[in-house]
């Protein structure tokens, strides 16, 4: 009996958005419909990567799988006699399909919100307190301290070390980098590749951890901290300054729960503005799985701003709302949703995943390796998602999808050329 | 469509026309011969109307990484000094401009670049690339290999889509990010290389010279906003004699300083050198008593604005090819410095007696909105108007300046230079600012209003490549622009020094870099007319 055959090597340079590291080195075996390979990807990755279905679009209508078009009919029904809709989502859209998305919600004169919100951080970073960060090639290229504040890079991340923070590559020709793993518990995965930085309990995380940033502050502006201060915190903060007045070049990645914690966030911007001419230190979060920096980008040059005024969970619960539209909303979130989705509100959702609650459901590949189109890493930088040394990519479908829906619903109605105050929704 | 503009006092002064009654005709997106064979399809009396060519930008911030943090930095205002994108396009369109310049991109922000380039409407358009303080090109001029800079250069004009070449504060950006101090001259060395600023300009000067870039490279000096920065300026002018440079934002490098230490006008040396050297092009980056934001690669410079004025900030240092910072500013008449830095722009304009060689710019949005063109047009056509607004500025900074003895007024002419036909000149695009037959068809119509600011702030028609895109003093219509790039081929074996070294230092695959083929296929490559200067060696 002969074996099947071997997959082709179709991509040699795809990008995995299983985690948000963005690694664009993955070599990617398809087989089929299905992806069938991906050498050099982590375990978070692989099993993101070959959990990728067909490319082509499946649907279902009120449960039932039905075809595409039958579905796309139903859903342009259900746009054309809503009053009020809501459109959500974004994350799981690449940023030639989120064009197209703010173009059918402006059509629709429907709120745009990204689903789950956008963390407060990132759209208040700039206005409270300063900004100094820094793009992932330059920490790689340039910082000789790198400080993981409360994350678990080897866990969540598990190729962030070997591409952009724990190899030294540091063009000034050193070889020597400092890796911090600050956190309140020994054997975390970051303090496999660096040193654990004992810090207080994470129960009192966010006021102590402040305190230790504060610190650092005064350890460094004036020398000392004022009398009273607790040791444990006052023993990171005295070894961090430490560190830090070695360093040319200080790095801070701040872990997924730093997030919600804006003040911890602003304090390090504040320290690293206040002390930039004699002491660099950028800061950054570690970056969540899908396109986020994708939306904040398109949103913003579409729009003129990531975010809306409005609370999402307001809309959503609003009786005035009487159609939600989930794009690209991730699966998980469209399930914490629930309490504002399940008030009667009938949803059509374009996802990665059929939504079975839906009224019209059309499964979309999202952010598809295999797609010849655009994701945004967490520091800004676009890549193609196929890569661009092999065969060229599949286009988008959402594309299409949403062009179409945004068509029936234009008030030009079908065939007619959309709207040219968004020129950049062209694929 | 064909469309005839028939009647209208004509200003064009590419083909010498000088107020010259007379039609224009379009058919496909060009200017033709408006003959008897001329059949247009619809007609337009602009009779005693003024007809220019659509006005040029060719220093402005309006797309890129940076530009779109500022955005989020100012989204919260009322009226966003740095609108979205298709609100620029429309913006842009409303006062008759028609073709538009980003002037500073990395090179790994060039892909976002373009995709918000593509998401402004009604304007063509191109972007500089940012060079002067990348890593690799460091390191190769420290070992050297001039030959490798330049292919790399190429390679990244390339790849990126880029227009042209820009410069800022050569060295000193990779000199503040290393905290290895700052650039006070152009024979310092960077750190503990042997890689001076000036060594810097000249690579890419011979790199625009030898790729035949249409625009020469595009320069921010040291020192931007210093008292007596004006020896900065002619400094590095004069390192650069005999090659096409173009200064940028002129206005922000022409101080000099009184006893004290205090700023002064500098600006009547700096238009002494600017008329002995043909070579020289230059912006003004005209400053207005209005909102602005700084918008930077200049990093010293934003820190230090943002440490005076302590508001918002953004700094973002990136990918060792350059950084960018941003603060939100406002110009105050009674702030000594502000009404200095106005009056100097001023001079500037009234002491030019080539405006061939000058472009009127506020480098949008650092000395205020593209919005006050029209403003800055009315003070330079009206002696009264600029008296009145010297009564409400700071008297001690006026007194600084010669602008209360300049009695000049722009005449609509030299106005049409300034804003269409020198800065289309100046980028080398031949068929942008005139209305000459095979131009681009981009046309304003004005109302002969002894209120220049509001004759041009509102023109009654505007023809973008053809399409009718404002109409009566109202918008009509929103079309796609076009975007034009440098056209450089360099062979892949010239690529190959950049590959090696993003193989080892850069943070994603080299492939991925800028936009894809098709786009790039689909833009304007636009080359300078004439020969290659400078042999390879």
């Amino acid at each position: 009996m002969s074996a099947p055959p071997e997959s082709e090597l179709e991509h040699p340079n795809a990008v995995c958005a299983g985690c948000g590291c963005l690694c664009d080195d993955i070599g990617l075996r398809v087989r089929g419909p299905t992806v069938a390979g991906a050498e050099r990807s982590c375990p978070t990755g692989r099993e993101w990567l070959l959990a990728r279905g067909p490319l082509e679009p499946a649907a279902r209508v009120d449960g039932k799988a039905v075809p595409v078009e039958k579905a796309l009919t139903a859903a342009e029904a259900r746009l054309r006699a809503a009053g009020a809709s809501v459109v959500l989502g974004l994350h799981e859209l690449t940023v030639e399909a989120i064009a197209e998305a703010v173009l059918l919600a402006s059509t629709l004169h429907a709120p745009l919100l990204p689903w789950p919100p956008l963390p407060s951080g990132l759209l208040r970073s700039g206005h409270h307190a300063p900004e100094c960060t820094a793009t992932l090639g330059e920490v790689r290229g340039t910082a000789d301290l790198v400080v993981f504040w409360r994350a678990d890079p080897v866990r969540t991340h598990p190729r962030h070390l070997e591409r952009y923070s724990g190899d030294p590559k540091l063009v000034s020709g050193g070889s020597r980098r400092v890796v911090l793993a600050a956190a309140d518990h020994g054997g975390a995965g970051g303090t496999r590749e660096g040193v654990h930085l004992p810090l207080p309990g994470a129960a009192h995380g966010a006021e102590l951890d402040l305190d230790v940033i504060r610190w650092i502050r005064c350890l460094l502006e004036k020398g000392q901290v004022p009398a009273g201060s607790r040791s444990p915190t006052l023993n990171a903060a005295t070894r961090l300054r430490d560190e830090l007045s070695k360093s040319r070049h200080a790095h801070f990645f701040l872990g997924e729960g730093c997030s919600e914690s804006p003040a911890l966030l602003e304090e390090l911007q504040l320290l690293a503005a206040k002390i930039r001419p004699t002491t660099r230190i950028t800061v950054s979060a570690l970056p969540p799985a899908g396109n986020s920096r994708g939306v904040v980008e398109a949103l913003t040059w579409l729009t003129g701003s990531p975010g809306s005024a409005l609370r999402p969970n307001w809309l959503l619960e609003s009786a005035a709302t009487d159609l939600v539209l989930a794009l690209g909303a991730p699966p998980a979130a469209l399930a914490r949703s629930r309490l504002g989705l399940a008030a009667g509100r009938p949803r059509v959702t374009l996802g990665t995943e059929l939504d079975a609650e839906a009224a019209v459901s059309i499964r979309i590949p999202g952010l598809d390796p295999r797609l010849d189109a655009t994701v945004l890493r967490s520091d800004g930088i676009a890549l193609t998602l196929c890569g661009r040394t092999g065969p060229r990519g599949a286009r988008d479908p959402a594309v299409d999808l949403l062009r179409r829906l945004t068509r029936a619903v234009s008030p030009q109605r079908a065939g007619s050329k959309t709207p040219a105050s968004l020129p950049g929704a062209k694929a | 469509m064909k469309l005839l503009l028939a009647g209208g006092r004509i200003y064009d002064p590419q083909n010498g026309i000088d107020g010259v009654a007379g039609d224009v005709a379009i058919d496909g997106g060009k200017i033709v011969a408006p003959g008897r064979d001329f059949v247009p399809d619809r007609r337009l009396d602009v009779t005693g109307c003024v007809v220019l060519p659509g006005g040029v930008d060719l220093h402005t911030h309006i797309a890129g990484p940076g530009v779109n943090r500022a955005r989020r930095l100012v989204a919260s205002d009322p009226n966003p000094i740095v609108p979205e994108a298709p609100m620029t396009g429309l913006r842009y369109a409303a006062l008759g401009y028609t073709t538009a310049v980003e002037a500073a991109v990395t090179p790994s922000g060039a892909r976002q670049c373009h995709f918000e380039l593509e998401a402004t409407p009604n304007i063509d358009r191109g972007f500089l690339l940012l060079l002067a303080n990348n890593t690799f090109l460091l390191e190769l001029l420290a070992r050297g290999e001039r030959a490798a800079a330049r292919d790399t250069v190429a390679s990244l004009l390339q790849k990126t889509g880029a227009f042209g070449v820009k410069a800022v504060n050569p060295g000193g950006v990779a000199l503040w990010k290393s905290q290895a101090g700052r650039v006070e001259d152009l024979d310092q060395k960077l750190g503990s290389t042997s890689v001076t600023p000036r060594a810097i300009l000249e690579l890419l000067v011979e790199c625009a010279e030898e790729n035949r870039l249409p625009h020469p490279v595009h320069i921010h000096t040291h020192r931007l906003g210093e008292p007596n920065n004006i020896a900065t300026t002619i400094a590095t002018s004069n390192a650069l004699a005999g090659r096409r440079h173009h200064l940028t934002h002129v206005q922000f490098h022409a101080y000099g300083s009184d006893a004290s230490g205090a700023h002064r006008s500098g600006a009547a040396l700096l238009m002494d050198h600017f008329h002995t050297h043909p070579e020289l092009t230059m912006d003004v980056g005209q400053v207005m008593f209005e909102e602005a934001l700084t918008l930077s690669a200049d990093l010293a410079l934003e820190h230090l604005l943002w440490r005076i004025t302590g508001r918002r900030y953004a700094s973002i240092d990136v990918e060792l090819e350059s950084g960018c910072g941003m603060v939100p500013f406002r110009y105050m008449p009674r702030s000594r410095l502000h009404a200095l830095q106005w009056a100097v722009g001023m001079e500037i304009f009234l002491l030019c007696k080539d405006p061939w060689r000058l472009a009127l710019t506020t480098d949008h949005p650092n000395g205020g909105s593209f919005l006050v063109y029209p403003k800055i047009i009315h003070l330079l056509m009206s002696r009264d108007a600029r008296a009145e607004a010297l009564r409400s500025a700071d008297g001690q900074a006026i007194r600084a300046t010669c602008l209360p003895d300049l009695s000049r007024e722009y005449t609509l002419q030299e106005i049409a230079m300034l804003t269409r036909a020198a800065p289309a000149k100046i980028l080398g695009l031949a068929h942008k600012g005139h209305l000459g037959v095979g131009a681009d068809a981009d046309v304003t119509v004005h109302d002969d209003l002894a209120d220049r600011e509001r004759m041009f702030r509102h023109p009654r028609h505007v023809i973008k490549g053809g399409a009718l895109v404002v109409e009566g003093h109202e918008l009509r219509e929103s079309v796609d622009g076009q975007t034009f790039r440098a056209r450089v081929a360099p062979s892949a074996e010239r690529e190959r020094p950049l590959r090696d070294w993003f193989e080892a230092h850069g943070s994603y695959s080299l492939s991925q870099m800028g936009p894809a083929e098709t786009r790039l296929e689909a833009m304007l490559p636009v080359a300078a007319s004439g020969p290659a200067r400078g042999a390879r060696k």
